[in-house]
Order: C-alpha cells, then sequence, then structure tokens
C-alpha cells in the first residue's frame, strides 16, 4: 500500500533502513541494477538541501570548506529533514547540530556564526512592517518616557556571543577576497540583525545598550531598561542610545500606557 | 500607454508564448530593461516568507508580466495528505497576485513527516490515482483554481505499477478536471532512462488538458557496466537538440501552448535565457501559422 511504500522510500533516500532489499523489491531494474536508480533521488535529495543549507549559511560552508560542509550537511538532512514543503523554513537548527559535532570542536564559534546567519535569513524574509517614526518619539513629553514600552520591529532579531561572530561575519562576507583575519579574543560581539525597508544590516552594540535592548524586547519600561544598563555601564546615554535604534529601525511601536499625546 | 495601467493582458489567458524562469539574481535587470517575454514563472514556495525583498520583486514584476506559479512543495501524491499549512500560503499568494497558471507535479516528497526536496515518482495504481485524485480536487477547492500537473521526469518504475504513466495522466485530467503540464524535456529523460518511444508517450495523451509546455536541459550519466546511463533532469543546461525536435513534433500535436524554459542550476545570464525563449517563440510562431 502506498503509505507503507512512500514511508519506506523516505527511508532508504535518507540512509536508514536497507535501501538495497527496498530496490530490490520494488524497483524493475530495465536493464540497471535498481539501487542505482534509487540512488539518483537520494542523490537529488542530499544535494538539493546541500545547496539549500549552504545558502542559507554561506559564512559557516566559507569556514569550514565546501566538503566538511557537504558532510556536515549530509548527517544533518539525514537526521533532520524538513518538515514541510516551505523550505525557507528549513534549517533552523543547524547551529545545535554543530554544537553537537565533534568534528567542528575544533571551531567554537562556529555554531553562534550559523545562529548569526539564520538570524539573517530569518530577518530577510519576516513579515514587512513600518519602523517607529523618530518624530513620534521627539514630539514626546519627557516625563512620558521612563514608562514607555517599545516592540521591536519584526525583521529586527538579537543575538549575543562570547566569540567575535560579527567580524568573522564580515570577514568571511566576500568569497571573491581572502578573509581578514580576527583574533578570537575580540569576542564578546553584541549584534543587532535589522531590516527597516528590505535590506538587512547588522549593528554592533555596546554590552550596556545590549542589555537594555534586550529588556526592552521583553516588554520591560524605558525606565527598567536603563536601571538594568546603567549597572553595567555607569556612562549609559539613555538619549544617544534611543535616537540609534530609533534611526536603525529597531522598533515597530511603542506603548506609553496610555493617549500619545498629538 | 505603459503595461502597468492596462492589467487586463496579464490576467487572461496566455498567448502561446514563451516564459522564462524569476531568479533573483535578474530582479534589477527585468525591471530596468523590460525584456519582451510571454511570462515569468516562479517557484511558489520561495515566496511563502513573511515579506521581505522576494515579495516585493516579486509584486513589483507582476505588474508588468504574467506570472505562473508553479509548486515544488504541494506533495500531491503523499499518502499522508495534503499539509494544510503548506496548503494556506499557496493560496494567498494565488490570491494576493493572481496569476495566469497555477501548477503542481505527479509526484509526492513527503513521507512520515519529512520533506525530501526531490518529485518522488509514484507507483502506478488505481490506489495511487485514488490518492492524488483527491488531493488534485481538495487542491483546486482550496485555491479557487485549475490546476495544471506536470508528468514527472523518472528514474525507476515500481513493480506494482498496473497503469502506464499517460493513462494515469489522462485518468487523473478526467477525474478531477485539472490540466496537463507538458515538460518535454522530462518526456524524453523518461524515455531514455525506461527506454520507450518518447512518440507514443505524446500520442497515448488527450490533447485537450494540456495548457503548458516546459523545456529545460538535463544531462547525461553514463556509466562503465552500462553505458546506456540514465538521463537526470536537472535544469542546469541549454535544452538539448534532441529535446527541442521532440518539442517541435509536440508543437504539432498539441498546438502551440505557453512554453516556459526552465533554468534552476548554473542559471545563466537574462540574456542567453532570453535567446532559448526567443527559440521557442520561433516555433510556437511557427506552428501557429502553418495552423492558420
Amino acid at each position: 500500500m502506498l503509505p507503507e511504500l512512500q514511508v519506506a522510500f523516505r527511508d532508504a533516500v535518507l540512509g536508514r533502513g536497507d535501501p538495497a532489499a527496498f530496490a530490490a523489491a520494488h524497483v524493475e531494474p530495465g536493464g540497471l541494477d535498481p539501487r542505482r536508480r534509487l540512488q539518483v533521488h537520494r542523490n537529488n535529495t542530499l544535494i538539493t538541501l546541500t545547496d539549500a543549507l549552504g545558502a542559507v549559511y554561506p559564512v559557516v560552508r566559507r569556514l569550514v570548506g565546501d566538503d566538511f560542509f557537504a558532510h556536515v550537511a549530509r548527517g544533518f538532512i539525514e537526521r533532520a529533514p524538513p518538515a514541510s514543503g516551505t523550505l525557507i523554513d528549513y534549517g533552523a537548527g543547524l547551529a545545535d547540530y554543530l554544537g553537537g559535532l565533534d568534528a567542528a570542536a575544533g571551531l567554537p564559534y562556529l555554531p553562534d556564526v550559523a545562529r548569526l546567519e539564520w538570524a539573517w535569513h530569518d530577518s530577510f524574509h519576516a513579515a514587512d512592517a513600518p519602523p517607529l517614526d523618530p518624530a513620534r518619539l521627539a514630539a514626546l513629553p519627557r516625563e512620558r518616557l521612563p514608562g514607555a514600552r517599545f516592540s521591536l520591529h519584526p525583521a529586527a532579531r538579537l543575538i549575543r556571543s562570547s566569540w567575535p561572530v560579527g567580524r568573522i561575519w564580515i570577514a568571511h562576507g566576500d568569497p571573491d577576497r581572502p578573509p581578514d583575519s580576527v583574533s578570537l579574543d575580540e569576542g564578546p560581539d553584541y549584534l543587532l540583525v535589522l531590516r527597516p525597508d528590505y535590506d538587512v544590516r547588522l549593528r554592533f552594540v555596546g554590552h550596556a545598550e545590549w542589555v537594555f535592548i534586550v529588556n526592552l524586547s521583553r516588554h520591560q519600561s524605558v525606565a527598567e531598561a536603563w536601571a538594568a544598563a546603567i549597572d553595567i555601564d555607569s556612562t549609559f546615554e539613555l538619549s544617544q542610545v534611543l535616537r540609534d535604534c530609533l534611526t536603525g529601525g529597531l522598533f515597530h511601536g511603542v506603548d506609553l500606557g496610555g493617549p500619545f499625546p498629538e | 500607454m505603459s503595461i502597468a495601467s492596462s492589467p487586463s493582458p496579464l490576467r487572461g489567458p496566455l498567448p502561446p508564448r514563451a516564459g522564462i524562469g524569476l531568479k533573483a539574481e535578474h530582479y534589477d535587470e527585468i525591471l530596468e530593461t523590460r525584456p519582451d517575454i510571454g511570462f515569468f514563472e516562479v517557484h511558489t514556495e520561495n515566496y511563502m516568507g513573511a515579506g521581505g525583498a522576494p515579495r516585493r520583486y516579486l509584486s513589483e514584476i507582476a505588474r508588468h508580466y504574467p506570472l505562473s506559479m508553479h509548486g515544488v512543495g504541494l506533495s500531491l501524491g503523499s499518502a499522508d495528505g495534503l499539509d494544510a499549512k503548506h496548503l494556506a500560503r499557496k493560496a494567498e499568494l494565488v490570491n494576493t497576485h493572481d496569476p495566469v497558471l497555477v501548477s503542481e507535479h505527479l509526484s509526492w516528497s513527503i513521507a512520515g513527516g519529512a520533506y525530501l526536496n526531490d518529485l518522488l515518482p509514484l507507483p502506478y495504481t488505481e490506489d495511487s490515482l485514488a490518492v492524488i485524485a483527491a488531493h488534485v480536487a481538495q487542491a483546486q477547492d482550496h485555491l479557487g483554481r485549475r490546476l495544471l500537473i506536470e508528468n514527472p521526469s523518472t528514474y525507476l518504475r515500481f513493480r506494482d505499477s498496473t497503469l502506464p504513466e499517460t493513462e494515469f495522466l489522462n485518468r487523473l485530467c478526467e477525474a478531477t478536471g485539472c490540466g496537463l503540464l507538458l515538460d518535454v524535456n522530462n518526456v524524453y529523460v523518461s524515455a531514455w532512462n525506461h527506454d520507450f518511444d518518447p512518440d507514443d508517450y505524446l500520442f497515448a495523451l488527450r490533447h485537450a488538458p494540456v495548457g503548458e509546455f516546459h523545456l529545460a536541459g538535463h544531462h547525461h550519466a553514463l556509466f562503465d557496466d552500462h553505458p546506456r546511463g540514465l538521463r537526470i533532469d536537472d535544469h542546469g543546461s541549454p535544452v538539448r537538440p534532441e529535446v527541442w525536435d521532440l518539442f517541435v513534433r509536440a508543437v504539432d500535436l498539441f498546438g502551440p501552448r505557453p512554453t516556459l524554459i526552465e533554468w534552476d542550476s548554473d542559471v545563466p545570464g537574462l540574456d542567453v535565457w532570453l535567446a532559448e525563449a526567443a527559440r521557442a517563440d520561433a516555433l510556437l510562431a511557427g506552428a501557429s501559422r502553418d495552423a492558420a
């Protein structure tokens, strides 16, 4: 029956079970070893899914080389094939997979590079929305600001790594140029992935600024988020940081706990 | 008068001209140079994100050209049933862009919750026919559109099959009212791989359902122990001369239809792709004159 046949075919394509027995039982030879006919589908699946992962993770691929990337991708695909036909959703788990891979242990920053690349991909396809207009906030009476709660733009992503992954990502961003060297001591990196319109951008921020923004993203008020930031850096400049956030397109909306003054 | 201000030619029945695929690397060049081409065909799945540049470009290009939406991920032949979320995302795109053609494949890609990203063959049995006919009907109802179903390239045949592929397709069209997207390259590839006459295949198909042709390049894998080898459909090169010849015979038989030149790997410059389309256009126009 069809359900059993398709599950057995899936297993053969993913290298599970006994592909030779499946081929012998179900495939007409037609002058050729049936395993070879079946192999076309295993190749198609692995090659096209490896290409799809390579398109999402170009810097990971460059860091490890095409051959090792193909090896990693194959293991990942066999263990965690896509769950749906919407392929742009595929590959979020690669960072965790890399983190558990002994063969990649020599590149401890690799999972975080993958997290950054997924954030970029996810931001690229995220919903469109107008960023919060800086003029609206500029018009706000100063006494209302501490209670304000911001919502992040739907395409904004926040990434923190102990490794300088933003610098590594930039250094390996151009396939036609040898990468600049990055010292692993340069971390940690605190990164905002921003896409206020259609171009994805990466912004580096300081530790205090990052904590401030993460707290805002958890619906803390400006006063609450500021208190945490000032603990980290007593010179934290609230108005400058807010201005940078607004001009970068980090916010989508703001809730003042009451009507917005006209 | 600009094309954009007269949307009707973009929505009516598609004239039997050649179209090409839409690739990200060509978006800007297309919008800047506005090549004279019958239509653009997209892989629907590439536009299933919530927003961002791909969807913006698609909207912009759909203002100037007829659009064909060709799905590769619906997996109509899966015994598991259709993925409701995937179907809903497809419906959203069809409703937004109102394509002139909507097509899918005679194949399956999902089993036991795994999507294999390949167009996998069905055993041609009464059981499979009932499964895929139910899914084609379900998808057509949900989309409010007639689907064109594409004949596959196949590399293997199942021992269990009881029906020829052509009869399977004819009966699927009859049972569901769907049309046929006749991929001439796929006919050639399958005929080679299973050693049958591609013209016999064409003659066995009903004419009325044929709504579109596909043409593409393929590669020929040779094996030491099997010099005949296998032809592999990879959409990575120009259309082969033997496939152009078969296309001419298909157009003679079925009449001119909108014809897509597919190219999905080693995608060439827009000029090379347009030149392939111009060749198909010349053959289609010649057939139209002969018929007149």
